[in-house]
């Protein structure tokens, strides 16, 4: 339980802590009166909600022309055989993977944004049962975090998202760094703990504050097993972290060759 | 092995060669240098001075040695005992891997 009231950062820095095995729900209390939950799986957010952010069939619907019937018939089956919803959305073929792992990203983030909106006091662990989410699905702390910061800022995350693994394609943690405001816009599909993209985006400010790379260069360090590497375009920072030598040479070449016309689109 | 008082002569044998500096003591201050990191885009030897700790000991991964690929120089900061060696090089068309080895050999002549 925590008594005071939560920043974004402070909140996902809570969320990042859950006991062991890391699967089962938050529950969230506001000053408004209201609750909200994060679902987890090993340490994963499958799935957030708050009561006036509005119902994902809605949004499905809405977004994928998915019809009302269709969606209720899924949903009875989903309760009948209890098996999930939105997987079984995908099994029967009314969205893409991608399509569904959109909107939920979606709906989990302006979720979480709204419960600290309206002032986070409370996080209450539940330990429950696995839920059985599809990992392509869930989120990683670190990116949920990222993710909220860019829809704040009106930035489209999942462009930004896509930016950086073209960077990174799965050989390295890392994340997307506003220059300006120093704040993490995305984070890797490749697991960041939460310690680590503080300390990391940490470090990274202080070399921006230091001496500015100028766009279109980078600066790469390379350890005993992997190493990093720290690139600029624009406004925007990369920051790539390896575990391998081979990793670190496959992000070197492609840092390398595609830094002149490497682009983030931000807009959303 | 070059002494620092023969950076000047390192740079000479080095046509490519923009800047070769050495660094030394806690924090890292500029010892000796000749020439430039990398022209008036970019930082002078005491504005490497102040990074390359920070670069070479506090990032993700410590590394002994780092790489600044700038639009038109590699500059290479390699920690060495006793202190720590930075070469500029600038960029032709043979590429930065090219430039990265002519680093690489002039850092290992200098000694301090």
């Amino acid at each position: 339980m925590t008594t005071a009231r939560l920043g974004l950062f402070a909140m996902f820095g809570r969320l990042a802590e859950p006991p062991e095995p890391r699967t089962g729900a938050w529950r969230i209390r506001t000053d408004d009166g209201r609750e909200g939950v994060v679902l987890m799986e090993a340490g994963r957010i499958c799935w957030a909600n708050h009561e006036l952010v509005g119902r994902l069939s809605d949004e499905i619907e809405r977004r994928y022309g998915v019809s009302r019937t269709a969606i209720e018939q899924v949903i009875r089956q989903c309760r009948e055989q209890h098996q999930p919803f939105a997987a079984s959305l995908v099994d029967h073929g009314y969205v893409t993977e991608p399509q569904l792992s959109s909107v939920l990203r979606d709906h989990t983030c302006r979720s979480i944004l709204l419960l600290v909106k309206s002032g986070v006091r409370d996080c209450e662990w539940l330990p429950h049962q696995a839920g059985g989410y599809a990992p392509g699905t869930t989120l990683s702390v670190t990116q949920a975090a990222c993710y909220c910061v860019a829809t704040v800022k009106g930035m489209a995350a999942d462009k930004l998202e896509a930016s950086l693994e073209d960077m990174l394609a799965g050989d390295a943690a890392g994340m997307l760094i506003h220059a300006g405001s120093k704040l993490p816009f995305a984070a890797s599909a490749v697991p960041m703990t939460w310690p680590q993209l503080r300390r990391w985006l940490a470090w990274a400010a202080r070399v921006e504050e230091l001496s500015p790379l100028p766009s279109r260069s980078y600066l790469a360090g390379r350890g005993q097993s992997g190493g990093w590497l720290l690139w600029r375009a624009g406004g925007m920072i990369g920051l790539a972290v390896t575990t391998s030598e081979d990793a670190q040479r496959r992000l070197l070449l492609r840092v390398a060759s595609q830094l002149s016309s490497w682009s983030v689109d931000q807009v959303a | 092995m070059t002494t620092p008082p023969d950076l000047d002569r390192l740079r000479r044998e080095l046509p490519q060669c923009l800047g070769v500096a050495w660094f030394s003591g806690a924090p890292l201050r500029l010892a000796v240098a000749s020439g430039e990191p990398a022209g008036d885009a970019w930082p002078d030897w005491n504005t490497v001075a102040r990074l390359a700790s920070t670069l070479l000991h506090d990032g993700p991964i410590a590394s002994p040695e780092v790489l600044f690929r700038l639009p038109e120089v590699v500059l290479l900061v390699a920690e060495r005992a006793g202190g720590v060696v930075a070469v500029a090089i600038a960029l032709t068309p043979a590429g930065a891997g090219v430039a990265l080895v002519q680093a690489r050999m002039a850092a290992s002549r200098v000694q301090p």
